[in-house]
């Protein structure tokens, strides 16, 4: 308990509510004011550790496991080893052993690679838009995640940890940040039309952080938050009536109270979402777009409308000072997926053609809006694919999970563009070198952000918690 | 103060070597303090709590009003708010205990039960779904819900609730060589309790130890209020648990066995186990259950037809033909790749892929056009490639797991020939005509063939002669040679061999009924064979009710295709228009009857499941020579379950006893089950009045549920982290005063509610105590509190009067906003929408699915669980404001309210305030309340909007969500 520095619990109480006006939309947490546990104003922007350019943070997430030989990790061998098992298959221990079918036969990528910008950087031709912003990219390849399947490894990714329960990476910046807006949530998913990502609404869990930090799932149609408009039948001013009945009637309550903070806090949550009713309505409404911003996301094109669309609005939550977008692309593990344990060239092709304009036309555009610095875009996904094919000898290959060889890219705020770190063996089946671990991504995420990843902590289950669980090395070659 | 607190203390008994700080310090007899106030006593708790007030110069706050109390003992007590007539009465009872009267009556209400079990779901981390990839349905949770209920209401002493939901399966003891005794219904539910973290797709030696190290993470924390899982991966980094202890802890749950999962279920770590059931009345209730949901099937069905004949022909066009459903699936693994249909008038077939089969599926004589727009990169190729079945099968499965349907099917199905080859133009023309022949003149539907279903083999290598005589049942017809690619054919399970017959001038394969569900085959002949040179042609003509049949290939449980029959195709292809024309063609109304029927054979099907007499549970393993033995256990180095440390044996934590010797774990006298007694060894341990934690802890707990905050602050952590306990030596009162009850619950719910303490104005009056003890640490007056997610709904929906009060039974599912449930879902939806009053149970009931929390109870810091919750955080959102003002369920039960008030009152105005104000606030309006909603009526234009109008601002008041 550090409490003594308060003198009492009224002015405790309004100090951590900083005069409600200031409440965010994810609200205030009333009972670690009494647990004491340093997070007495859970809403206000909160002072960053480092000095970091960027103040929020985009985290594009591709359900299912891109293959990393087929887009961003460059494999010449794989091609000259096309159709043969490899004469010494590495080790191969544990759970991947069980998925592989006999004998592992090799599989090169379908894709042509060419170098870009001045970094040089190898792409598959699958990104003919993103090449064009290779040298904002720093890329880090052969990251190794807990687990091999879907739901675990999804969870790692988005979470630290491969068991439910844990709080998701936006969690912890808005809990560590603080909230940039007040009449937006400081944590928004917009996940695919088409449906959900694996585990559902876990990966934007707040876990065991208070419900304040969990991720706002914005609806892809109607109003963007849920029970945002009156109810049926109920205009404006009957509204606005009920709403008047209502706060008289706290009013009165709080007054025989003595102005008990939490019910005043309460009584100013319902202002406040009698102002989003017409504020939030606008972030969501992009038909005031001009046509070439439309045409720089691809909206008016059947394939890259859909994920267009999302990275679009992440510009607008950007520009709102929303702190943390997850865009998830992808339905759980369906062919709408990147699992592509069949047919991994039709695939690509089609999963790249969704997203490549998209995610190249996001990062032009918060370029030329001076916001890429300030904001930290994310690629992952949940893992790598195997250089083996999966399955038979027949029809078009695809690739297995492989929990060794994950890609991601990041690019915006303070990452040194151009740059990779990482590598994976000549088949691109495991990492060399130093082990790249999720939790490493993670502490550089939040080294990014502007935050000690041990300084952002919360006590839970008897532990001092944080997204980097054991500790993450920061990737200190990416970070300029 | 501490000095007068501790004197207290006698007959301290020795101290342990290392656990020498409270709280591992033996409980011991406490007696209350010396106070000076000695008529504020209502019983000891009082003591201990005005004690400290006195020595701090604080004075405790006045007692709360009758009317104020009621509130309280029903929230609290109950969830719910109190009935006016009792609340009058208790309020004008003249008897000194009227207050203790209402308290017994109160605890002796089986709603009761059904308050407090949700505290204890929390902590059981109980869901009804398992999480992760699929969140697979649990369907026999639901009974350990209803079993902690039961032992609440029953006050089942705390002792013998610990040691069934640990050890129910070692109760009985083994005399001489005897053999194991039965399980005990009850007891085998209780056990669920292990089994209730998300846990899918095993894999082996992890999984095993995943499981094993939650048992033991969950049941230190929940029992013990000891955090052992910070040492799964090396020692504790606060308190004094080395990472040996918790293996040591582990190896108690070493022999556990989980019965396998059900066939088909592959994603599901095990299965259930028998248990009957056993609570009086319950299997009529359940028979009944059953009987209702039965006839419901069969008029949902009835319904859909109907209405599905109504919408269509608002649509104006018929869905003729096949329709056709393919699934990759796995020979070595089980994704599905592809759910598409296709179906309308003119073409039906779609490919899937998986591990390289690619398939076509002809329907009709259209030539075959590029399906990888579906498929993801067939390429257009329409010929099957099988490369080793082991055999050719046909049953009915459900989408996704493999899982055997066995309700009826029924509508037509024509036919459908799979080749196991590419075709050549002449065989593609040959066919083409055949099937044009067949539909010509039929119009665009085709007519239902009136033989039962029949699936046919045929190939050069067969056996072809048709005059073999058919084999009996159950003998073995043998193996085919596909003399093009030399596949052998068989059918591998003798109950279902086919036999041989003549069709025409060629032998055929003919299947028997009973190699299908009942009800799937309708007797008939065979309609078609072509010899095909060499390739298997499989033809089948089907009445049939269901949505489809599944193709088995290769064996193994793996599915590959599934075919739908015209209705449900012709239903798939409605959905989808009516989605998309909702609001120009269809009402939303339409649209959510048609797909709430569309589904309801299936979630029947489910909810038939959940009503078998098993549960979600486990038992020893029996040992040699049956089942494993007693394994090694290891300390697992860095928590990773290959990475083998010292060995180690059961042993209970030193940090409580003092040393780490092996426990003592009494076999039978034969020692001829050598894997029983382990668990048991532990809950005695446990639920024994000599363990320094365990009452304590539940005491603790108690506290918190009844006062707002724990007396230590983490109700399942009493490590260094808690920050240590405000009033010890009460804690430490309690849980001698507990164990001395005979852990009885309801003696301490008793004692706590009827203290002076708990009956505390909560209002703040007393400046000087605000000024030493503005967080009210020292209970000089109670502390107000939100009602939590579960209270609010229950309690909105006893007020409106539509709260469906039955006790106990299956999940609900009550109405979500919008399309949340859509979003969700994964091959299927789970949530069995109910618009009636079976979803308008109280909120215990509600279907916990891990993936997707009701966003109600989620925006008032409900969570479904997926570890052991000890606490509910409450926040304050704008987003529980749009919930409450603008969501569709205050409104609705705010119209029920206004209508209810209408009815009761007429049309007097002050009379319907009066009402609204007694059901919600137990309460009348003040004169100046009375009057300015008086005038507000008067004024209204539309005077059931304003009553209406009403209801829902008193919902959303803070006095009604508060509890003073």
């Amino acid at each position: 308990m550090n409490l003594s520095s308060w003198q009492n619990r009224r002015e405790f109480l309004s100090r951590a509510w900083n005069g409600i006006g200031a409440m965010a939309l994810g609200g205030v947490v009333i009972d670690d004011l009494h647990a004491g546990i340093g997070e007495a104003n859970p809403f206000a922007a909160q002072r960053t550790h480092f000095l970091r350019k960027a103040k929020n943070c985009i985290f594009l997430f591709m359900q299912g496991g891109v293959s990393q030989m087929d887009s961003f990790e460059y494999k010449p061998r794989l091609r000259e080893l096309h159709g043969k098992p490899l004469s010494h298959i590495p080790e191969i221990s544990g759970e991947l052993q069980g998925r592989l079918s006999f004998p592992h036969v090799t599989i090169g990528s379908p894709f042509e690679f060419a170098q870009h910008g001045q970094s040089g950087r190898w792409m598959s031709d699958r990104f003919p838009h993103l090449a064009g912003q290779a040298d904002d990219l720093a890329f880090i390849h052969g990251i190794k995640t807990d687990n091999q399947n879907h739901g675990p490894s999804t969870l790692h990714v988005n979470t630290g940890s491969q068991f439910p329960g844990s709080p998701s990476v936006g969690s912890w910046l808005s809990y560590g940040l603080g909230s940039g807006n007040r009449n937006m949530p400081g944590y928004v998913v917009i996940q695919d039309p088409r449906g959900a990502p694996v585990n559902g609404a876990a990966i934007w869990s707040n876990g065991y952080l208070p419900a304040t930090y969990q991720g706002t799932l914005l609806r892809p149609s109607g109003t963007p938050i849920l029970n945002l408009d009156s109810p049926k039948g109920i205009g404006r001013i009957r509204q606005r009536r009920e709403m008047d009945a209502l706060q008289w009637l706290n009013r009165r309550h709080l007054a025989k109270r003595g102005g008990d903070s939490e019910l005043e806090a309460r009584i100013s949550a319902y202002e406040l979402a009698f102002r989003m009713q017409t504020e939030a309505p606008d972030l969501m409404n992009i038909s005031g777009e001009p046509q070439h911003i439309r045409d720089l996301y691809g909206l008016d094109n059947g394939t890259t409308a859909g994920f267009g669309r999302q990275c679009l609005l992440a510009r607008r939550m950007v520009e709102s000072g929303v702190r943390h977008t997850l865009l998830v692309h992808g339905v759980q593990i369906t062919n709408m997926s990147w699992d592509d344990h069949g047919d991994v060239k039709g695939g690509m092709i089609r999963h790249c053609s969704e997203v490549d304009r998209p995610v190249a036309g996001l990062l032009a555009d918060l370029k030329q809006r001076g916001l890429l610095d300030e904001t930290l875009v994310v690629w992952a996904s949940e893992m790598g694919r195997t250089p083996f094919r999966n399955g038979g000898m027949s029809g078009n290959p695809g690739r297995e999970h492989n929990s060794w060889a994950l890609t991601m890219w990041m690019a915006g705020g303070d990452v040194k563009g151009g740059t990779t770190v990482g590598a994976t063996d000549e088949f691109s089946l495991r990492g060399i070198g130093d082990t790249i671990h999720v939790r490493d991504v993670h502490a550089t995420i939040l080294d990014l952000m502007g935050l000690d990843q041990e300084a952002v902590n919360y006590q839970h289950a008897g532990r001092i918690r944080k997204l980097t669980d054991i500790g993450g090395r920061v990737l200190k070659d990416i970070v300029g | 103060m501490a000095a007068s607190l501790l004197s207290g203390v006698l007959g301290q008994a020795a101290q342990p070597e290392q656990g020498g700080r409270w709280p591992f310090t033996p409980v011991g007899r406490v007696v209350p303090p010396e106070v000076t106030r000695t008529n504020w006593v209502s019983n000891p708790v009082d003591a201990f709590i005005l004690s400290k007030l006195e020595a701090n110069g604080i004075a405790p706050a006045r007692l709360a009003k009758r009317r104020t109390l009621v509130r309280r003992l029903y929230f609290d007590l109950l969830g719910l708010p109190p009935e006016s007539d009792v609340a009058d009465a208790f309020i004008d009872d003249p008897s000194p205990l009227a207050y203790e009267r209402l308290v017994d009556r109160l605890l002796n209400d089986p709603r009761y039960g059904e308050r407090w079990a949700r505290y204890w779901l929390d902590l059981a981390r109980y869901a009804d779904t398992a999480g992760y990839e699929g969140d697979p349905d649990m369907p026999h949770a639901w009974r350990y819900r209803d079993y902690v209920i039961d032992s609440l209401n029953r006050d089942k002493p705390y002792d013998r609730f610990i040691l069934e939901q640990i050890a129910g399966d070692e109760f009985n003891e083994i005399m001489g060589a005897g053999e194991l005794p039965g399980m005990d219904a009850e007891r085998t539910v209780a056990l669920t309790f292990l089994r209730l973290a998300p846990f899918t797709e095993p894999r082996g030696d992890r999984s095993r130890h995943e499981l094993l190290s939650e048992m033991t993470s969950t049941v230190s924390s929940v029992f013990l209020g000891l955090t052992m899982g910070c040492a799964q991966c090396h020692d504790h980094k606060y308190d004094a648990i080395p990472i040996d202890d918790f293996y040591r802890m582990q190896a108690f749950f070493s022999t556990v066995q989980l019965p396998p999962p059900e066939r088909g279920d592959g994603f599901q770590i095990g299965g259930p186990m028998p248990a009957g059931f056993y609570r009086s009345n319950e299997s009529s209730l359940i028979e009944s259950t059953r009987k209702t949901l039965e006839s419901e099937v069969g008029e949902a069905k009835q319904q859909l037809a109907d209405l599905t004949r109504k919408l269509e022909s608002r649509i104006g066009k018929l869905n003729a033909g096949f329709g056709l459903q393919a699934y990759g699936g796995g020979l070595d693994n089980d994704y599905v790749f592809d759910t598409a249909n296709v179906s309308d008038s003119k073409l039906h077939f779609t490919v899937a892929t998986a591990n390289d089969r690619e398939w076509s599926f002809f329907t009709d004589g259209v030539p075959a056009r590029e399906l990888n727009k579906k498929s993801g990169g067939n390429k257009g190729k329409w010929y099957a490639d099988i490369p080793k079945p082991e055999y050719i099968s046909i049953g009915d499965y459900t989408a996704g797991t493999g899982q055997p349907r066995d309700a009826g099917h029924k509508g037509a199905f024509a036919e459908v020939l799979i080749y196991d080859r590419p075709l050549d133009g002449g065989e593609i023309a040959a066919l083409s005509a055949y099937v044009k022949t067949k539909y010509s003149g039929q119009g665009s539907t085709p007519a239902p063939p009136t033989d039962g279903l029949r699936f046919w083999l045929d190939a050069a290598d067969l056996d072809a002669n048709a005059e073999t005589p058919n084999p009996g049942d159950g003998s073995r017809v043998g193996v085919w040679v596909d003399k093009v690619t030399k596949t052998a054919l068989g059918q591998a399970e003798v109950s279902r061999q086919p036999r041989l017959m003549r069709l025409g001038q060629a032998p055929a394969l003919m299947f028997e009924k009973s190699f299908l569900k009942a009800g799937i085959a309708r007797g008939g002949s065979a309609k078609f064979l072509e010899d095909q040179a060499g390739s298997i042609v499989v033809v089948f003509s089907a009445e049939h009710t269901g949505e489809g049949y599944g193709f088995e290939v290769g064996g193994g449980g793996a599915m590959l295709a599934t075919f739908i029959n015209p209705a449900a195709s012709s239903s798939h292809k409605l959905r989808d228009t009516i989605y998309d024309h909702t609001n120009d063609l269809f009402t939303k109304n339409e649209r959510d009857l048609f797909y709430r029927l569309e589904n309801r054979e299936r979630f029947v099907k489910q909810h038939l499941k959940r009503l078998k007499p098993v549960a979600m549970s486990l038992r020893h393993s029996f040992g040699p020579p049956y089942e494993p033995g007693v394994p090694v256990t290891t300390v697992k180095l860095r928590g990773e379950y290959d990475n083998h440390g010292p060995v180690v044996k059961a042993g209970f934590p030193s940090i409580v006893t003092g040393h780490n010797k092996p426990a003592a774990i009494r076999l039978d006298p034969f020692k001829r089950w050598p894997t029983r007694s382990r668990r048991m060894a532990l809950a005695k341990w446990i639920a024994s009045r000599d363990n320094p934690l365990t009452a304590r802890v539940m005491m603790n707990r108690l506290w918190y549920r009844h006062f707002g905050r724990g007396i230590v602050r983490t109700p399942s952590d009493f490590g260094k982290l808690s920050g240590g306990a405000t009033h010890p030596r009460l804690l430490d009162w309690l849980a001698g005063r507990f164990v001395d009850s005979g852990w009885s619950l309801k003696a301490m719910h008793r004692l706590l509610v009827t203290s002076s303490t708990y009956r505390q104005s909560s209002l703040v009056e007393n400046a000087a105590a605000e000024m030493v003890d503005p967080l009210n640490d020292m209970w000089w007056r109670y502390e107000q509190r939100r009602l939590d997610a579960e209270a609010i709904r229950d309690s909105v929906l006893a007020v409106s009067g539509r709260l469906n009060p039955e006790l106990y039974g299956l999940p609900i599912f009550p109405p979500l906003p919008g399309d949340i449930a859509e979003t969700v879902k994964y091959s299927e939806n789970k949530w069995d929408t109910q618009l009636d009053q079976a979803g308008r149970k109280r909120s215990i009931y509600i279907y916990q699915q891990r993936t997707l929390n009701m966003p109600f109870m989620q925006a008032f810091d409900s969570t479904v669980c997926d570890e052991s919750r000890p606490r509910r955080r409450t926040s304050v959102t704008p987003l529980q404001a749009l919930s409450l003002f603008n969501g569709d369920f205050v409104n609705e039960e705010a119209a029920a309210l206004a209508k209810r008030i209408r009815r009761e009152a007429g049309d007097s105005v002050p009379e319907q305030i009066r009402l609204a104000y007694r059901y919600t606030l137990s309460r009348s309006p003040s004169a100046e309340e009375a009057s300015r909603f008086g005038k507000i009526f008067a004024q209204a234009d539309n005077p059931a909007d304003a009553i209406n109008g009403f209801c829902r601002v008193l919902f959303n008041t803070n006095e009604f969500v508060y509890i003073d």
